[in-house]
Order: structure tokens, then sequence, then C-alpha cells
């Protein structure tokens, strides 16, 4: 039985690793088209990639009968990052551009689990063909999340993951379609158009084709890499413009995106996680505007950079338009607490999540309503629909969670040196995949300068949200691995 | 209909006023045994809370019975602490000690019990005011017991809601059936415990005087000091006795009452009770190895270390080193102990042990959820399940505490307030606690926060003690009845 399972771990692995190798390949054909020093560092990482990926997946003892049960499917879902990972920081270390390998496994999980915190001093001095990989992890990553849960689903039963809203309203409801393959497919094509939509519109908007390419890949996925040191700060209004456009997509649900499509608008209409999502973002995009409103900077920019900071963070995009650390204590604290609620479930976004949110905060309504008209028995309604009261404990409970691991980090870090405001912003950052911070790591998250333990402490922070918690705690705890 | 009720609520007022008035004439008394000018601030102030009392149960329109319902018992106690507060600021006003702002800061934070202080020099105050001022704290921390179960019988007669006991389910752990008889036994625990305390701080070399303050201030979680360095101006001893005091602060008043009446298993059974012994256990050691240094020693240390813990996580607040020189991982830990709070059913603030110890479990069924695959893990206590109506009540209230700490800091901030000065701050009012941190920390105080800020620490303060006393009041299975 174990050695069944093995079999068919190794078997999945290895073939995203294949796919691995493929991307590295893709990267490969930039940096021979650039002629830049990094062909053969990426030649090198493809060719083990690959054959890894093979090794594995060779038929070594029975047949390749794939049966994947619920322990299997948490191994899977939690090991990928890993192993992507791993090889995915070759390219990195082989060609010298990051000499330590523990930065380099930083800076891939971290383009993986679309965070996009960066321990590169100097972005630009990179090779086009590795800065091409990097903005190709966030790419993965972002899609990659989305297309391995829902492969999974079946198997984990949602495993805790709010995707589609499943845990709210549950698993079978706003189903793209009934077959999961389907369902990947129509994800997919959505994901890639609009990546190229956005790399053209860039490249007219004034962007190099490459730089197009790159930023197209790190907005879509909620990523936030950027080929420049200072991010989007200098590039034009018109560029930054276009990123929040592009930015909004990458926080929305993506059934909510095919009902665009398809013109079916009555049903984004009714649906209240997305009504939230863009309310908040109008409302903080205010408040920030009135913290912010100097006359030296004016009302068009105040109003650029505070729409474009609110949409970076709510997104978990992480890109930076101005240096929002100069905002001031209030400001600081909105964006905090924006990078905690994060976008829409079922988006590539990091976070609690909005639905979560929502659920939280009527349930608090519904309550003391409930206290106050003491002979009404007020049940929960979510679009129209009832919903469970354990339901809302679950959603509680992952909240608390979400806390506790924030709590538990900052601790941690204050433990191993870090500064209290580079602990409790960089936590919250790594935690909801976002990237910036503040303090020393800053508007560019940088985390560079960090101890050793501190960037351990953050990679997990990164690799934990990304799996929203659950997933990875549940592979901890005894109970799981009996029968 | 409306009358009625008008009427009712003036007559409750009326008769605390009275109350209050007395407990000003005995700080008169002390004013007078020490000479002081605050005799007559003190004496006007009295007169003036008492007339008006008293005019408020003049039964100007014929008697109506009372009337209580839910929602009025809800208006009399969110009005109490006002109206007496804003009697209770007349004495520092009247004579010309603080502004009103500062004054009305001062009585709030006494009898909310929360200690924090926007006087800068304590010790050159008239003996007779400081007392008056440890007194709210020692009225608040009675009053918040007394008067829920003051309440119990107009909202609905029957259980006692303000106990861990009660939390995870109806139990049989009753005080007693009376519930009038209840509440004088635990004024009589509270007042021998002040006793007790008084005269073993007074043996240890404390001033009568000095004595009876800090056990006003010690018992019920509140923590002025009649020192402007707090119990850091007392010998290791004194501290040491100090800890003794503030610990009985942080327990449930009903397992007091069954180690009285040696009922050892019921305490033995609650659960709370350990996770609180165990929080102050852990939290020391951890702090104690966190500040240690080689040259101030090891039993420093561990006293400066177990003090702090203790007067955190009672609420209480008092002060025996500046904690805000210590690392920063022992400064987040102190600054977590105060969301925390001590067990239900005591005098302190905060969240309440019984509900972070819910938190925990709703948090660990999430991930039991997915390691038993089920959809639903049930939460228990003391081995029962937990009722749905109680998890509500948990989840509502630590989401009301979140987002009032939240504004809390968003509003302090915008006013100009540092980031460290407003976290800490904000939790300090909030959970009735009272050290600052930052510039407000250490021997400081809250005098340099502007004149806004220190109304919205006034109402903060009031929120954290009051949303305490809605919550008993909604616990209660006879209140859902009609």
């Amino acid at each position: 039985m174990i050695k069944q399972r093995l079999i068919t771990l190794c078997r999945v692995l290895g073939m995203l690793l294949i796919l691995e190798a493929g991307f590295m390949l893709l990267s490969l054909g930039v940096a021979i088209i650039y002629k830049g020093n990094d062909i053969v560092p990426l030649l090198i990482s493809t060719i083990i990639t690959l054959f890894v990926g093979l090794f594995l997946r060779i038929p070594v003892i029975g047949k390749d009968i794939l049966q994947i049960d619920r322990k299997l499917g948490f191994l899977i879902v939690a090991l990928i990052w890993l192993i992507m990972s791993i090889f995915g920081a070759l390219p990195y270390f082989f060609g010298g551009y990051i000499p330590n390998y523990a930065n380099a496994f930083f800076e891939t999980m971290s383009g993986f689990t679309t965070t996009s915190a960066t321990i590169i001093e100097d972005v630009e001095i990179i090779p086009k063909g590795i800065l091409f990989w990097r903005s190709l992890t966030n790419w993965i990553g972002g899609i990659g999340i989305v297309v391995i849960v829902i492969s999974f689903i079946p198997f984990i039963g949602g495993g805790g993951m709010a995707l589609f809203s499943a845990e709210v309203n549950g698993p079978h409801k706003n189903k793209l379609s009934p077959h999961i393959t389907t369902t990947a497919k129509i994800i997919i094509s959505i994901y890639t158009s609009l990546t190229i939509i956005a790399a053209l519109l860039l490249w007219i908007g004034g962007m190099t084709l490459f730089d197009a390419i790159c930023h197209a890949f790190s907005t879509l996925s909620s990523g936030g890499f950027s080929t420049k040191n200072t991010s989007i700060t200098l590039y034009s209004p018109l560029i930054q413009y276009l990123l929040i456009i592009f930015m909004i997509p990458s926080g929305i649900n993506f059934p909510i995106m095919y009902y665009a499509l398809k013109g079916r608008f009555k049903k984004i209409i009714v649906n209240e996680e997305f009504k939230a999502y863009i309310y908040i973002i109008i409302i903080s995009t205010i408040l920030i505007f009135l913290l912010v409103y100097n006359t030296h900077l004016g009302l068009e920019a105040t109003f650029r950079h505070s729409l474009f900071q609110v949409v970076s963070i709510i997104t978990s995009a992480g890109f930076v338009s101005m240096d929002y650390t100069n905002w001031g204590v209030s400001a600081s604290l909105i964006l905090f607490l924006l990078m905690f609620s994060g976008a829409m479930s079922g988006s590539t976004t990091g976070g609690l999540k909005i639905i979560r949110v929502l659920v939280l905060f009527k349930n608090a309504k519904n309550v003391i309503h409930q206290n106050l008209h003491k002979n009404a028995y007020l049940p929960l309604k979510f679009e129209k629909k009832v919903i469970d009261q354990r339901v809302i404990n679950n959603v509680l409970g992952m909240f608390l969670l979400y806390l506790a691991t924030f709590i538990v980090a900052v601790l941690l870090l204050v433990g191993v040196g870090v500064g209290f405001e580079e602990a409790v912003g960089g936590s919250i950052s790594c935690l909801s995949n976002m990237g910036t911070g503040f303090g020393e790591i800053g508007a560019f998250g940088n985390y560079g300068e960090l101890s050793w333990s501190a960037k351990a402490i953050f990679v997990s922070l990164m690799y934990v949200g990304r799996l929203e918690l659950v997933t990875v705690f549940a592979l901890f705890m005894p109970a799981f691995w009996k029968n | 209909m409306f009358k009625s009720r008008f009427l009712t609520v003036s007559r409750v007022l009326g008769m605390l006023l009275i109350l209050e008035a007395g407990f000003m004439l005995l700080s008169v008394g002390v004013a007078l045994i020490y000479n002081g000018n605050d005799v007559k601030p003190l004496l006007e102030s009295s007169l003036i809370t008492f007339l008006v009392g008293f005019i408020l149960r003049v039964p100007i329109f014929k008697h109506q019975t009372i009337n209580i319902d839910r929602r009025l018992g809800f208006l009399i106690v969110a009005l109490i602490w006002i109206i007496m507060s804003l009697f209770g600021a007349l004495p520092y006003y009247i004579g010309n000690y603080t502004s009103y702002t500062d004054a009305f800061f001062e009585t709030m934070s006494g009898f909310t019990t929360t200690g924090a202080s926007v006087i800068v020099d304590i010790e050159i105050m008239p003996k007779g005011l400081v007392f008056w001022r440890h007194l709210t704290n020692a009225i608040g921390g009675i009053g918040i017991v007394v008067i829920v179960i003051s309440f119990i019988p107009f909202i609905g007669g029957g259980a006692m809601a303000m106990f861990s006991a009660e939390v995870a389910g109806p139990s049989k752990d009753k005080l007693s059936p009376h519930i009038r008889k209840t509440g004088g036994i635990l004024l009589t625990i509270y007042v021998g415990l002040i006793a007790l305390s008084s005269l073993w701080l007074w043996i240890a070399g404390m001033s009568l005087y000095d004595a009876l303050c800090h056990s006003f201030a010690s018992l019920a979680s509140g923590g002025f000091s009649t020192m402007n360095k707090s119990a850091a101006a007392y010998s290791p001893l004194i501290q040491y006795l100090l800890i003794l005091s503030m610990i009985p602060s942080g327990i449930n008043f009903t397992l007091m009452y069954f180690v009285l009446k040696k009922q050892y298993r019921k305490v033995w059974r609650n659960e709370e009770i350990k996770v609180y012994f165990g929080i102050i256990l852990i939290a020391t050691i951890i702090i104690t190895c966190l500040i240690y240094n080689s040259s101030t020693g090891l039993e420093i240390a561990f006293r400066n270390s177990l003090f702090q813990v203790v007067s955190v996580i009672t609420s209480t607040g008092l002060v025996n080193t500046d904690f805000t020189l210590w690392v920063t991982p022992a400064i987040f830990l102190l600054f977590l102990l105060m969301f925390s709070g001590a067990m239900s059913g005591s005098t302190t603030g905060g969240l309440k042990i019984v509900r972070v110890i819910l938190l925990f479990k709703i948090a660990k069924s999430i991930i039991s959820k997915s390691v038993h695959a089920k959809a639903f893990i049930p939460v228990k206590f003391e081995k029962k399940v937990v009722q749905q109506s109680v998890l509500s009540n948990v989840f509502v209230v630590f989401m009301l505490f979140l987002i009032t700490y939240i504004v809390g800091v968003l509003l302090f901030t915008a006013l100009g307030i540092g980031f460290v000065e407003a976290s800490g701050g904000a939790v300090s009012f909030l959970s009735n606690m009272g050290p600052g941190f930052g510039a407000n920390g250490g021997f400081n105080n809250f005098a340099s926060f502007p004149c806004a800020a220190k109304w919205i620490a006034s109402a903060m303060m009031f929120l954290g003690r009051l949303e305490l006393v809605t919550v008993f009041c909604l616990f209660m299975p006879s209140f859902w009845k009609q």
C-alpha cells in the first residue's frame, strides 16, 4: 500500500518536474535571444530537472494505477511547492547570480507562492533569461495553485481551502463545469488570454516587450516580481493605470470572469463577495486618499497612488508605485488590514479571503441582533441562502488559525532579532503572499539583509500561507497518518 | 410605559449616586485626618452628588412597579459607569487639581479598574483625594460583580451566568440558590481579602494608608498606586506580597468560595483555573530567561517577570520595573497577555481565559476537520460539548474586542500618537489593564495624550468593562425566556 502510494507520488511529482523543465526551456530560449551568460546555467538546470522528472516516472515496480487517496492528496499538494522550488532554484544558483543556495530557494519559493519578496540587491544586472524565469515562477505559481487544488478537491475534500467559496457554499456550487479537466482548461485559457492582452497593452503603453511580458506574468498571478529595482515607481502614470486594470482581475474569482465573458452579468451582480471586493477597494482608496493628499503631490497623483497601492495590496500583488512607508501610521494600518484580508476566494491572491471576512462580519452583526431581540432566531444568509452555524465556526477557526500563525511568527522573529516593525509587516506580507513590507524590509520588499533564521521563518510563512495553513498543519497531526 | 422606564432608571441611578456620595464622605474623613486642602472639594462633591441622587429618587410621579426588561437593564448598566464617573470626577475638578477631561479620565479609569493615569505626580496630591482615587478602584471591582447579580432578578432569575461553569453548559456549581445571598457572600470574600492584604502589607512595612490603598487597587485588578514609581518604590518583600494580593483578583469568585468551603473537587475539575496558573507559570519562566542578565542576578529577573506577568494577566497594572526596557520578545509576550485577561467571574478585564481556551479549541477543530475528513468537529470543554449559543457568544465578544481595538489604534494614530503608544494604549484601555508602552510606558502616564484621545480612551475603558457585563447578561439562559 505504501509502495503504491509512493510510486504514484513519484509519478505525479515527476510529471510536474518535466513541466517545470519545459518552462525552464522557455527561459533558455530567452537567454539565447539576449545572448546572456545565463545560457549555460539554464541549460544545466533544465537538463537536471528533466532527468529527475523522467527518472521519477519510470514504471519501476508494478502497474501505474493512479490511486490517489486523501493522505496522498494532501502530501502531493504540500510537496509540489517544495520540490518545484528545490529545482527551480538551480538556475540562480548555478549561474552564481544568487551564490547562496538557501537564498536561491527563498527567491524561488517566493516566486511560486506568488509572494515576490526578494533577496536580490540589484535585479537590473541579472541576465534576461534568469529574469524571465523569475517572472515565470510567479506566473506558474499563480495558475498552479488554482489548477492543483481543483484537481485535488475530490481527494482532499477542499482541505480547508476557500476555493470558489466551496467552504461556505458547499463544494458543488459555482462550478464552472462538472468535469475537472474542462474546468481547468477554461481557467487556464482565461488566465493565459488575460496575460497576453496585458503584455500587449503594457508594451503599447511604453514598456519594452521583455518588461511587458515579465510584468504581465507577475501581475495576473498576483505575484509582484518586477524587472526593476524600484518596482513601478519609475514608470509612467499610463503604465501604472494599466497595471491597476490588470491587477484587479487577479483578485477576481475565475467563475466570475467566466460569467463576464459569457455575458451572464446577473450571476456577477448577485455575487456578494465580488461586490464586497469592489466596495473595499473604493472605500480604502478614499480613506487613503484623504490621509495622503497634499498639495505637493497633487490630486491626480494622490488618487493614482492610493488606488494603486490599495489594489496591489488587496490582490496580494506587491507592486509599489510610491514608497508608502512615508504615508503615516494610519495609512499603514489600513494597508496592513488589507494585507490580512486578501481578495476573492478562488483567485490567485493570498490572505484570509473576502468571503471569510464577510461571513465573520455578518455573523457578528447577526449574533448581536439576536441578542437584542431575543425572540428572533435569525439564520445567517449569504446570497439569500442560509449558512449552517457550523460552517461559520469553521470560518472562525480559519481566521483564528491565521491570527495564531501570525502571532507565533512575530514572536519567533523578534526572538531571533528582527525588528518589531519588520517582523509584523514581513509576517503578514509573507503569510498573505503579498511581498512588500514595512521598516527595513520596506515597500520594495527586500529581505536580503535578514539573518538565515529569519529568512527560514519567512519562507515557511509563504509556503504555509499559500496552502491556507490547514493543508500543511494537518500533515503534522499524528491522527492524520492513522487510518 | 416610557415614563415608568425613565422613572425606574432615575431611581436606580439616584440610589447609586447616594452610595457614591457616601464613599466620598469616607474620603472626607481621610482628608480630615491628614489635614489636606482637599477637605472642602471632597465635601462639596459629596454634597452635590448626594443632592442629585436624592432628587432623582423623589417620587414626583405615582410610584410604578419596577419593570426592568433586558434592554432597560443594558441601559442602566451602561449609564451607571458614565454617571458615577461624571460625579466621581468632581473632587479633582472642584479642587482645581486637574482639568475636567483629566478628572473624568482618572475616575473612569478607577471605576473600570483600569488604573491608567493622567496625573504626572501623584505624591504631591492630598491624601484624601488619593484615597478617593483608590476607592474608585475598589468600588469598580466589586461593583461589576454585584451589579450583575443585582440585575439577575430583573432580567430573569435562575442561573448564574458569570462563571466559566456556565459557559460550557448549565451546571450545578452554583454558589447558592439565593442570588442576593450570593451577592452577600461575594462581597464578604472581597472585603475579607482586602482586609487580609492590607494587614500583610502593613506588617511588611507599608504605612496603613498605603497598605489600604494598594489593597484596594490589587484586589480590584485596578492598579492605582500612591507612589509615582508604583510598586518599584517598595522592597522586594512587599513586591512579593503584592503578587500574592493580585493573584486572587484573577480567580473566579465561585472557586474562592469553594476553597473556603473545602469543596476542592470542584476546583480541581475546573479547566480555566488550571490554564490560568499554567499561563502564569510558563510566561514567567519564558520571560525570566529572556530578561535574565548576570549582573543583576536571577532573583530580580524572576521577581520582575513574575510580578509583571501576574499584574498584566490580572489586568491590575501595578508596575515594579520599566518593562519597556526589556528585550522585544518579552515585551511582546506581555502585550499578548493583555488581551487574554484572567478567569471569568473575576474582577479582571480582557477576553478572559475561558474564551481564549474556546478560541484555541475552535482553531484546533478546523485542523481536526481535515485530519479526520469530517465536515464539522464539535468543541468540548471540561469533557462536555459546548453549546452553539456559547460559541456564538465567544465569537462575537472576540470580534468586537478585535474591531474595537483596531478602531482605537486607528483613531489614536490619526490624532498623532505614535504607533507603539497607540497599540499599547488601546489594549491597555480595552482590557482595563493600565500601563502604557513607549512614551507612556514604564513609570510614565497618559498625560501626554491629546485631549480628544483621552476621551476616546475613557470610552474604550468603558466599553471594555461594559461589554463584559453585557456578555454576562447575554449568557444567562433565562435571558432568552420571556
